[in-house]
């Protein structure tokens, strides 16, 4: 792999040697001074302007009416008069107001910048390409084609650091390598229960078994470590616990949203679909191209109509009115919100910014976001029965699904306001990536599926750097709970820079070669010393690095809102295990006239003491218990759960009645698994929910509440205790 | 280099407690504080007129050309056509006949306000009052319409306006929520808790429904009774585990947070019982409000209960008129049947309540620094909505011209700004849009809407997105 890449910088060397001789040897002819100078500009002059002045002086409304990005119209001036006076920097306003440092209005260019403008005017300011693209580099203000993200990916070699016992994996000497730079060590490895238990909530989202842990804490080899390792990704669960990761960053809700926030009774085949997909580990380009274009690449089957429940998984209104405007309107919301959060999920870019004007921010230009969302112009949300083929017979269910219709004429409406249409755009992806074909079109193989496949394998691409980083850092932040880019959806300008630049496009060359395995993946982070630290805070660590941005130690965590319902159902022992097919209702759904609304109700039975990922998700409705754990209702992309400690979240935990009910359900297990002694109730209540037993203080004040007070109401208490909801 | 990430970063992980009284966290990060710094309550910013807000939210739809425009042109052309280059954008699309209003427009106080007998009680305060008759809207569909002037965006899953101010000016109260929300009896507005979401903001600005009964907020109290000394020792108990957890973890701000937690909830189970107790009030004041009479008893309730919050610390009330845009009768002023009986049975439920508010508000001296908002998602059409040549019962939406009225805090009273044409349809001059309005409002309150901001999913959002500007011309 990296050799490839070695290789691939070597061939650049050559060539840029071939074009440096070829210029010369051209120059030599005598016909090239005015290549040079186009080049020269190019490189220097068109850099400076569109990093520093083409924000505002640029497109059909630029500032003080002077747009610099094209030769005729510098030439030309805007309000105060030509801004160029070639051969006389003196008589030019371009240079007075630099050499002023009226221009920039926040900060002033560098001395040498204002030099090669300078210079450039005075040897008669011969123009080059044209005009600017003024996405081509980037500058305090703004992402350029040069921004970090839409680079190839680096081939990185692993550095090599001393110290013999720590690094386990290659991740390690990453982590080491910049540490090392900050005159930080990393902390110890973990506990082995500690470890356990991680690693349990990190891969399945329960709690282990106390045997578990104790099989572990006594024979804690790097075999046994593993063994625990595979065994959970081979469990059933560990589909379930990633799938609802994935339903945070698509949005996935099960009503309609808007007026009548109507049910989707069908849509949960979808989170079905990615269960299987996790567990059955399929390769991370597969499973995003299933998502965006299964009902085509899969041959209609019934996995790729649930897996297209991606693209109809936001909200959508069903309620427009009879005006033409109003519905083109919100057609066109939706294809904002859509191709949102393809940008977002999948390449970490906010496509949907670029829908009024280029984008502020990264190189997408209005023309492009028009020509992505052409890709999407057959999508429409709906129901439709599908087969599913079984040994027997055929089954027929019915999916809330893409209903794919034939394209339309895109165009481009200025300003993002349909009532103001301009030319027509055709599909296509978005330049800044690099990927070839991202003029995917073809105007003689077109179709809504046929668009969508494309968009599917452009977006997949091998070559599609920001694809797999993207990738890679969504696993890493599951697993450190910060990202090595800290903002997971937006590799933009206006995202976090990554903490470790080459680790990052190590792994995502890793993962990339080792086939878009993302249990591969998961296994590398968890073997590495790195995953394995102790959370534990140090004075010189907190000194140093207080956000512990470089991983000198794991970050503790508290656990999400669905962690914490499925380890109080799963310890009070009422969890139930099924798998797949529809969700549970926590709500008590009402109608007034066509509009429906959802009361939160925590109904009792098996039926609903299932995992919190098989919730019907409705939008607009809010769980006191699951909403205080901060629990994102399904309107909201949410790539970064956010953890708030409020006076509600602490009466939900203490008061909710499923607190309660489980509380005694948990006491009653205890009474059954226990001796007699209410000292070995108070162990086994500790094992259960804190998975060790009690140090002598806890035993000996437990003891004596347990003397005067009902078992339940101790198990509430450890239901609340930050022990059980924080992860070290 | 990293400064926006970071930025978001810092606010993600600030401690911050929905009844902490430490200060709004936005507040801090625009003057520039250290987060970390602020262990006291901050005061609100020097330039804010108001320190507190109640939204009377409209659901439906409420006529300007019978309440707050007065449009004389409008009688003379009673019964007759819009002129033919005219083509509204309404929601079903049947453009009848122009129609007078049914309610008689008066000029009302020292200042001559116009106020129809819609609203007598209200015309008593016109004085009060500051009417915007320019309001314009971007869409005339309900909910999207709704979004926008409830949380400044037309789709679900953006922050409300109250969320924006818990997050801008955190709280007063460290024993109640910020932000509460006071339903229309009937039913919930369409969209339900996404009119009030704190949408990306931490969960802990979003709005706290108060219902009816004992127990306002869910969970306040749990329904297995237990004795004090059973509770106390429980608490007792979970300290100490809590706190040998603490001390094994040398000290981390998220578990001391948490231990902190359980002694504010244990306050608020105090708090709110208190706050919502209305048989302490005067038989003078529930008569001012109306909570003797059926049909203003629900309105007065949570009207009288809405300034009790506010006196104990509470930043935002929203209270809704209306429910579901539906309903037989509609639950709101959704008139396209009958405009009439629809506006005078809503009117009837709200006016005496609202305009004792004011009154109490001002005889408490509260009127100085508490802003009132009473807003609709927009106005109605002067024309009926039934065939072309027709004269129907019914007024469809209308989005391009509509009142509004703010009261309080740092507004000029008995004004009204803008104008809109001849017959009340399209706003013409002083055009408000709901970012102007937003901008107008977070202004009052001391906040630069171009300011309050949160990082989320490659933006730094605002409730007024890239628009805004405050309306100076009605500020005092």
């Amino acid at each position: 792999m990296q050799r490839t890449h070695y290789d691939g910088t070597r061939c650049l060397t050559v060539y840029c040697l071939f074009m440096v001789y070829a210029i010369s040897l051209a120059e030599s002819f005598g016909y090239s001074a005015s290549l040079e100078s186009k080049q020269t500009f190019d490189k220097s002059v068109a850099r400076i302007l569109a990093a520093h002045c083409l924000k505002c002086h640029n497109g059909s409304e630029p500032k003080a009416n002077l747009n610099l990005s094209g030769k005729e119209s510098l030439f030309k001036g805007g309000e105060s008069g030509p801004a160029v006076h070639p051969g006389n920097p003196e008589k030019s306003l371009l240079w007075s107001q630099l050499v002023k440092d009226e221009m920039p209005p926040k900060y002033a260019l560098d001395p040498s910048d204002k030099e090669i403008i300078r210079k450039w005017i005075a040897d008669g300011a011969e123009w080059g390409t044209d005009p600017i693209n003024p996405f081509l580099y980037s500058s305090k203000q703004r992402a350029g084609y040069d921004w970090w993200s839409l680079q190839p990916l680096k081939g990185t070699q692993v550095p090599r650091v001393e110290d013999g016992e720590w690094p386990e994996n290659e991740i390690d000497h990453f982590i080491l390598s910049e540490l090392d730079k900050h005159e930080l060590d990393p902390s110890p490895r973990a506990h082995p229960r500690t470890l356990v238990r991680r690693l349990y909530i990190d891969l399945i989202g329960l709690p282990p078994p106390v045997e578990i842990i104790n099989q572990y804490v006594n024979k804690p080899s790097k075999e046994a470590w593993e063994k625990i390792v595979d065994d959970l990704l081979a469990s059933p669960h560990y589909g379930e616990r990633w799938a609802r990761h994935w339903m945070d960053v698509v949005r996935f809700g099960e009503t309609d949203g808007y007026e009548y926030n109507r049910p989707r009774n069908h849509s949960w085949h979808f989170r079905d679909w990615l269960i299987r997909s996790f567990n059955d580990d399929l390769p991370y380009d597969t499973f995003s191209r299933m998502q965006l274009a299964g009902d085509v690449i899969s041959g209609d089957s019934y996995d790729g109509a649930a897996a297209v429940g991606f693209l109809v998984a936001g909200a959508h209104n069903t309620i427009l009115g009879v005006n033409p405007v109003m519905k083109l309107a919100g057609r066109h919301d939706e294809f904002e919100e859509l191709a949102g959060t393809i940008g977002q999920t999948f390449l970490g870019l906010t496509i949907n910014c670029a829908r009024c004007h280029d984008h502020k921010f990264d190189p997408i230009s209005m023309r492009e976001y028009y020509s992505f969302i052409a890709t999407l112009d057959g999508v429409y949300h709906g129901e439709r029965k599908v087969n599913i083929p079984k040994k027997e017979a055929t089954d027929e269910q019915t999916l809330y699904t893409v209903i794919s219709r034939k394209p339309g004429i895109m165009k481009l409406y200025e300003r993002g306001d349909v009532s103001q249409p301009t030319h027509e755009v055709k599909p296509g992806g978005i330049a800044a990536l690099k990927i070839p074909n991202s003029d995917f079109y073809h105007p003689k193989v077109d179709s809504d599926g046929e668009r969508r496949k494309r968009l599917a394998n452009w977006i997949t691409h091998n070559n599609n750097a920001l694809f797999q980083r993207v990738a890679v850092n969504r696993i890493w932040h599951y697993h450190f709970g910060k990202g090595i880019v800290d903002s997971p959806s937006d590799f933009g300008f206006n995202g976090g820079r990554p903490t470790h630049p080459e680790l990052l496009d190590w792994l995502a060359s890793w993962f990339r070669d080792n086939g878009y395995s993302l249990k591969k993946l998961h296994k590398l982070i968890l073997l590495s010393s790195t995953y394995q630290q102790e959370s534990n805070q140090r004075s010189e660590g907190l000194r140093i690095d207080p956000d512990n941005r470089f991983l000198w130690r794991q970050n503790p965590r508290r656990v999400e809102a669905e962690v914490l319902r499925d380890s109080i159902l799963a310890i009070s022992g009422q969890l139930n295990p099924k798998l797949f097919g529809p969700g549970y209702f926590d709500v008590k759904i009402e109608q007034v006239a066509p509009a429906f609304y959802y009361t939160p109700i925590d109904p009792i039975g098996e039926e609903f003491n299932r995992r919190t990922l098989y919730r019907w998700n409705a939008r607009g409705q809010r769980s006191a218990l699951l909403d205080s754990f901060d629990c994102p209702d399904p309107s909201t992309k949410t790539p970064v759960r956010m953890v708030t400690t409020t006076p509600s979240q602490a009466l939900s935990q203490w008061n909710d009645t499923f607190i309660l009910r489980m509380s005694k359900k948990l006491s009653q297990r205890i009474k059954v698994e226990s001796g007699e002694s209410v000292e070995s109730k108070v162990l086994r209540s500790w094992e259960l929910v804190l998975g060790r037993f009690p140090n002598p203080r806890e035993k000996e004040k437990a003891i004596s509440f347990v003397q005067k007070h009902e078992l339940e109401l101790l198990c509430r208490v450890l239901f609340n205790s930050n022990e059980f909801i924080f992860v070290d | 280099m990293n400064h926006q990430a970071n930025k978001g970063l810092n606010r993600r992980s600030f401690l911050d407690f929905s009844v902490s009284g430490l200060g709004g966290a936005a507040l801090l990060s625009m003057l520039g504080q250290s987060q970390k710094a602020c262990g006291t309550q901050l005061a609100i910013h020097p330039i804010a007129k108001a320190r507190r807000a109640i939204h009377i939210c409209l659901v439906g739809g409420f006529s300007q050309v019978d309440s707050f425009d007065y449009k004389p042109q409008l009688d003379k052309l009673h019964g007759k056509s819009l002129p033919s280059e005219a083509n509204p954008q309404t929601f079903f699309g049947n453009i009848g006949l122009l129609r007078k209003s049914e309610w008689r427009f008066q000029q009302r106080g020292k200042s001559g306000l116009w106020v129809s007998n819609l609203f007598p009680h209200l015309a008593s305060i016109a004085d009060d009052l500051t009417v915007i008759n320019s309001m314009v809207a971007d869409t005339a569909n309900h909910m999207p319409a709704m979004f926008q002037e409830l949380c400044g965006f037309q789709s679900n899953g953006f922050p409300s306006l109250g969320s924006w101010l818990s997050y801008g000016l955190g709280n007063e109260s460290e024993s109640l929520p910020t932000f509460v929300v006071l339903p229309d009896a009937r039913s919930l507005p369409n969209g339900g808790a996404s009119n009030w979401s704190n949408g990306f903001l931490p969960a802990r600005h979003q709005g706290t429904l108060f219902g009816g009964g004992k127990q306002p907020i869910r969970n306040l109290f749990s329904n297995q009774k237990i004795s004090r000394l059973e509770k106390n020792e429980a608490f007792n108990l979970l300290d100490d585990l809590n706190g040998y957890h603490l001390e094994q973890r040398h000290g981390n701000d998220l578990l001391s947070a948490r231990i902190r937690s359980y002694e504010l909830a244990a306050k608020m189970q105090v708090s709110v019982p208190e706050a919502i107790d209305l048989d302490s009030e005067p038989e003078l004041i529930k008569k001012l409000y109306g909570l003797d009479q059926p049909t203003t008893s629900d309105c007065a309730r949570r009207c009288i209960l809405a300034r009790r919050l506010l006196e104990r610390g509470v930043r935002f009330v929203q209270l809704f008129s209306g429910g579901a845009f539906g309903g037989k009768p509609r639950h709101g002023w959704d008139g396209h049947e009958n405009n009439r009986v629809n506006h005078q049975r809503e009117a009837d439920l709200i006016d005496q309540p609202i305009a004792a508010l004011i009154k109490d508000l001002k005889q408490r001296g509260m009127l100085d620094d508490t802003l009132i908002l009473f807003t609709s998602e927009f106005g109605r059409t002067p024309f009926t909505q039934s065939a072309s040549d027709k004269l129907g019962l019914g007024r469809d939406h209308n989005a391009d011209g509509f009142s509004v009225w703010m009261a309080g805090a740092g507004l000029k009273g008995g004004f009204a700004y803008g104008e809109s044409d001849d017959i009340g349809w399209r706003a013409t001059t002083n055009k408000v849009t709901w970012p102007d309005f937003h901008a107008t409002v977070l202004h009052l309150l001391g906040i630069n809407h171009e300011n309050l901001s949160w990082y989320h999913n490659g933006i730094d959002r605002r409730l007024t997105n890239v628009h805004g500007h405050v309306i100076s011309d009605i500020l005092s």
